[in-house]
């Protein structure tokens, strides 16, 4: 999945593959034949939510 | 296991050793190139995307002036989209003594080629009315831009292997040796023996020297970086500050890729990982520059590693050690743009034993490339024959101790033993400032670290926080609830140059100048202390609004953490500004 994500950038938008992460999988897993336990998961970066540049006060 | 036999196995996978196994397909010679995970994976790609000539140290000026012709034709010669526009690069002053380092830049980088336009705060207002108030002034050389690192990487490896070599991924080197007739290379799952190596192995470079006999001092670095969700365009050009603590661009797509400090980095295991406490002070500088961007929504953060020479300048060239091998590593933060003229310049290495843009001396030791070849006219100083030997000798150094010991405190602050001088040259004309607060820059970093002790320090050869070790405090003791330290000093440290004994009030006060964004440019890092205190001439009490974790690698040898004479500096008040 994190090459996946190097190569096609599905991880890198606005949900940080926290809503696309499992579809990608699951297509992942199709394509190669494999099962989707096998295929990986997108290693956790901050921050878990969007955050705004200037802390709302 | 496989076994491949070539004419150059290459050690690493990133844009320089990629873009070296194009260039020598080119050159006709067979090729192997072994990576331990992925091509263009590490520094290559985690990078910032600058696509920068302006700021670098002029010993790199004409690698990179001629990285920036290869980078037009890019696309062409990959077959693929790398993202790279010219937008140009602007360097903002915030202050008249910023001002000053750009004028006096742009100044000596013209003696290369490199025009660079001054504005003043009209002009740059006028062009970009979205700068805050901080922003007084800037430099903008219009040639520079930004790409893609993402994809630089893979797209180079994706035609060296068109190309007909063999790139052999998830195959980590364990070892290399020379037999005198030629090399083998042990990596997982394939063995290679060939007639010339390259080691453009990133962070891990100094180690494959190591195994030739020449290990160098390779610290690793990592980059501290925070991209928001796509934005409308604002931000028209790739933006960097005198002294180096935030940058930002905006991409195509329209996110807004910003970065500052560093991240931190296990070597051993490879991996990095961005701070956030570092991240957020990186967008508080950001909103500095930029106060239309407070809305905007940070998605991700990351980091990556790199290798980290103690001067900052990537090795390039053969060693004197093993005939056949060729270097080029540690590229210190700044090897992206490099990247496409290091393949060049290492394939001209292998075939031809000379690259005209190293000035190559036989016999010297890991060559310091062409450093400063070009003359200088007028009243500044000739890079002469004279400092070209500094520079080598100081690389000599460096690679018999394997050591930074050299680049560490000074062991004694007042009895260093009369005698001998060592005499250590600098690719720089001259340096741009001592104040530790402020010297971010590649010349004035190293000098500040011999003159300059904190509290605690990183032990020599080593940038881990977790083995930092006294210095000026001898014993430190932390509160239960993490929020309060002490720090007992050392008695009897004298500073340079008559200035007295090393007490309490000096550290206040240099913690409190560190603290200041008045007067340093680490103050955010310092936005946790609520208050520095003597409690008495040996005894320096910091409590903090909430406990900070790292705190002795804010005491320590390195940016803020430097402590200062307060009678040296009130002395000195209208210079040491």
């Amino acid at each position: 999945m994190n090459r996946l994500k190097a190569l096609t950038r599905a991880g890198m938008g606005r949900c940080q593959g926290r809503v696309c992460g499992h579809a990608a999988a699951e297509i992942l897993a199709r394509t190669l034949n494999e099962p989707v336990e096998t295929v990986g998961r997108l290693r956790g970066q901050a921050p878990i939510k969007p955050i705004p540049l200037r802390e709302p006060v | 296991m496989e076994r491949l036999t070539v004419d150059v196995a290459i050690i690493g996978g990133g844009i320089a050793a990629c873009s070296a196994a194009v260039a020598l397909r080119e050159a006709g010679l067979t090729v192997a190139l072994l990576e331990k995970r992925l091509c263009g994976g590490g520094a290559s790609g985690v990078n910032f995307g600058g696509v920068r000539q302006q700021g670098r140290d002029f010993s790199e000026l004409p690698l990179s002036r001629r990285a920036r012709i290869l980078w037009d034709g890019l696309g062409a010669k990959l077959a693929e989209d790398v993202g790279f526009e010219a937008t140009g690069h602007i360097k903002l002053a915030r202050s008249e003594s910023d001002m000053a380092v750009l004028e006096a830049y742009a100044r000596d980088a013209a003696e290369y080629g490199l025009d660079l336009q001054l504005l003043g705060a009209n002009a740059l207002r006028a062009e970009m009315p979205w700068l805050g108030p901080a922003v007084i002034g800037a430099s903008l050389s219009p040639t520079d831009g930004q790409a893609n690192p993402r994809v630089v990487g893979p797209a180079f490896a994706r035609l060296a292997r068109r190309l007909g070599a063999e790139v052999r991924e998830h195959a980590p080197v364990r070892h290399a040796a020379h037999d005198g007739a030629g090399f083998t290379v042990e990596a997982e799952g394939v063995s290679v023996r060939s007639r010339s190596l390259v080691n453009a192995a990133g962070a891990y470079g100094g180690a494959v020297a190591g195994w030739f006999g020449e290990a160098a001092p390779v610290a690793p670095l990592s980059p501290n970086m925070v991209v928001t969700e796509p934005l409308p365009h604002l931000v028209t050009r790739s933006i960097g500050v005198v002294g180096g603590d935030v940058y930002v661009r905006q991409t195509r797509r329209g996110n807004v890729v910003l970065g500052g400090g560093r991240g931190t980095a296990d070597s051993v295991d490879g991996l990095a990982r961005p701070v956030s406490a570092t991240s957020l002070g990186a967008m508080d500088k950001t909103l500095t520059l930029i106060p239309d961007l407070a809305h905007a929504q940070v998605i991700r953060s990351w980091s990556g590693l790199d290798g980290e020479m103690p001067d900052h300048i990537p090795v390039i060239g053969p060693p004197a050690t093993t005939p056949g091998l060729v270097h080029a590593f540690g590229f210190s933060g700044h090897g992206f743009q490099l990247g496409p003229v290091v393949g060049e310049i290492l394939a001209e290495l292998v075939t031809q034993g000379r690259s005209p843009l190293l000035s190559i001396r036989s016999g010297s030791s890991v060559s310091p490339r062409g450093v400063g070849r070009t003359g200088r006219r007028g009243d500044r100083a000739l890079m002469t024959e004279e400092s070209l030997r500094g520079i080598t000798t100081m690389r000599r150094f460096l690679f018999a101790a394997a050591t930074l010991a050299l680049l560490g405190p000074a062991p004694a602050l007042a009895q260093a033993p009369a005698g001998k001088t060592l005499t250590i040259g600098m690719a720089a004309a001259d340096i741009s400032q001592l104040d530790p607060f402020r010297a971010t820059s590649t010349q004035d970093k190293p000098v500040v670290s011999w003159i300059f002790n904190g509290l605690v320090r990183f032990k020599p050869g080593s940038t881990s926080l977790e083995t930092l070790e006294p210095d000026l405090a001898e014993s430190w003791t932390r509160s239960d609830d993490g929020r309060t330290w002490t720090f007992a000093l050392r008695k009897g440290v004298k500073f340079h140059g008559g200035y007295g004994e090393l007490t309490a009030d000096d550290v206040v006060y240099s913690l409190k100048r560190a603290a200041d964004p008045k007067t340093s440019s680490f103050a955010t890092d310092y936005a946790a202390f609520d208050a520095v205190e003597a409690v008495d001439p040996y005894t320096v009490k910091i409590t903090l609004k909430h406990p900070v974790p790292s705190l002795l690698g804010l005491v320590a040898n390195y940016h803020g953490g430097n402590v200062l004479s307060r009678k040296a500096v009130e002395a000195w008040a209208t210079i040491f500004a």
